[in-house]
């Protein structure tokens, strides 16, 4: 049983320590500007085109099936406020990075698992140079500057994406639903919207990079460590969007 | 050509996995122009030896001196100074594939922010170190559209673009056919004679040793040509290892690896026998 419990300890004990060690390192030098800005083009830029379609689908889907619901009550005009506070608060975020994990976390892990079965990394470090600063925190800081950006930009597209369905299709007018709308979102809507994606940004950098430089096993290894990351990263962002949920709500209750 | 002071020295060395030992219980010195060439079986310990002479792998005991510091405690950052000193060429080369092969060889001059070289002198000695390796069409190549062999060339002059006192091969000729393995060797050769760089070599092919403990680069002729020896031992600078299960089973001359009756040991020989016909 201990040895069955050693793996996993061992591998989380390692994860948080890579964690400590990337966020110590942002306040080190030298800080690899370049491979900043080329992350956040292939994360924040790479994404956008994904999140916006899902974020601009599911504002529509969610406009759809709440005005069935909500003209049972005969308040189908307030379609626009269920749609941006579902949106702001909790689809947004979820979705978007739920989209940025599944491209980017997969892709943190092949190609620092790539560069690890091939001795780049061991390269890297005989050559003098720290893999966590030069691979890792760029990384990092790229995903916690662009998934809140790319998140902000998925709220509005998909509440614009609810407001097509209910002018097109519910007969709303446009004034009912943007008003109705603007004024469901409150500031700890916006903060809660906000801080999700920020913390979600490192479960994702950090899971990618952490199985990423623990491939082993050729591109057998390489191929584990992006399903892994995936699927530990999807995983995580529900875990801590329960959490984060929870302390927002527990203010109500 | 060896000074008295070792500028590697192992001293009870053990490497623990968990479920197997890397290193056990090694310990020797290396000195100032030696080659040292390190035979054994796959996962004997060849490639754990080197990377811990790197400070890849920290040792569960014993001690490690890189030229007369004890680096066995240094941390990551403290290892830095110490490897830029170090040459090395990994078994694939290590070659950075997000990087043109100009920028790859002068990665460990860009790297060193301590002493940092003007970006002309970076240039030159980049062309320099791939002219070395008769790669000097590469400059704007990357690694991918290079052959495995030409991988391993670009490899080496990285190694020795900083002019390190020490270099480290790990396989340097794994998966190469002979052609391009004798080139490699030749290389390697040409390198410890031109710049009287203490040389070791990990590497399963006993002829890859073989060629280092017998030929040499002539600067004057440019050409590599046979040793001309001193005694029995040739060229007692360059001596054998032979490891099995992280251990250090020999350790001598070329004529002591050919008298040694170990079958372990006896069978790195075997190729040589054979293409002699015996």
């Amino acid at each position: 049983m201990l040895d069955f419990l050693k793996g996993p300890v061992f591998a989380i004990q390692e994860f948080f320590l890579l964690g400590a060690k990337a966020v110590k390192n942002i306040f080190r030098r030298p800080f690899y500007w370049s491979d900043l800005f080329v992350q956040m083009d292939i994360i924040g830029v790479g994404s956008l085109p994904i999140v916006l379609l899902t974020g601009f689908f599911s504002g529509a889907v969610m406009a759809l099936q709440m005005a069935r619901a909500l003209s049972n009550y005969g308040a189908k005009e307030q379609t626009g406020v269920v749609v941006a506070i579902t949106l702001v608060r909790e689809m947004g975020p979820a979705l978007t990075s739920l989209m940025v994990a599944g491209r980017n976390a997969s892709g943190m892990a092949s190609e620092l698992g790539s560069m690890k079965v091939t001795e780049q990394i061991d390269a890297m470090r005989a050559l003098g140079t720290d893999p966590v600063q030069k691979l890792v925190v760029p990384r990092m800081l790229a995903t916690a500057i662009t998934l809140p950006l790319l998140t902000i930009i998925a709220d509005f597209v998909g509440i614009f994406g609810g407001y097509l369905v209910a002018a097109g299709i519910l007969g709303l007018t446009g004034t009912q639903y943007w008003t109705s709308a603007w004024r469901a979102i409150e500031y700890s809507d916006i903060l809660q919207g906000l801080l999700k994606p920020f913390v979600f940004a490192f479960a994702i950098s950090l899971v990618g990079c952490y199985y990423g430089l623990n491939a082993s096993g050729g591109t057998q290894g390489v191929g584990r460590a992006t399903t892994q990351a995936v699927v530990m990263a999807s995983v995580l962002i529900f875990i801590l969007t329960f959490f984060i949920t929870k302390l927002f709500v527990g203010e109500v209750y | 050509m060896s000074s008295d002071a070792p500028i590697l020295e192992f001293q009870q060395v053990t490497v623990d996995f968990g479920d197997s030992l890397g290193l056990d219980n090694v310990s020797f010195q290396v000195r100032e122009g030696d080659a040292r060439i390190i035979l054994g079986a796959a996962g004997s310990g060849k490639s754990v030896l080197l990377k811990t002479a790197l400070g890849l792998l920290r040792p569960t005991s014993g001690r490690v001196r890189v030229f007369g510091e004890d680096v066995t405690d240094l941390n990551e950052s403290a290892w830095f100074p110490v490897r830029r000193k170090l040459g090395v060429l990994f078994q694939e080369g290590g070659l950075f594939d997000s990087l043109t092969i100009a920028e790859n060889v002068a990665y460990p001059l860009e790297n060193n922010r301590k002493d940092p070289l003007p970006s002309t002198d970076v240039f030159q000695r980049v062309k320099e170190a791939l002219e070395f390796v008769e790669l000097g069409h590469t400059l704007d190549k990357v690694p991918s559209e290079l052959s495995g062999g030409m991988r391993r060339r670009v490899g080496i002059a990285r190694a020795m673009v900083t002019k390190p006192r020490l270099t480290l091969y790990d396989s340097p000729t794994a998966g190469l056919d002979p052609m391009t393995s004798y080139t490699i060797v030749a290389l390697i050769t040409k390198e410890r004679c031109v710049h009287n760089t203490t040389t070791m070599i990990a590497t399963h092919r006993y002829q890859d040793g073989h060629f280092l403990a017998n030929y040499t680069y002539n600067g004057q002729t440019q050409s590599i040509e046979p040793r001309r020896h001193h005694g029995e031992d040739g060229d007692a600078s360059t001596r054998f290892w032979v490891m099995r299960e992280g251990r250090l089973v020999f350790d001598g001359t070329q004529s002591e690896l050919g008298r040694v009756d170990d079958p372990y040991v006896a069978k790195f020989m075997k190729p040589r026998m054979d293409c002699n016909g015996n």
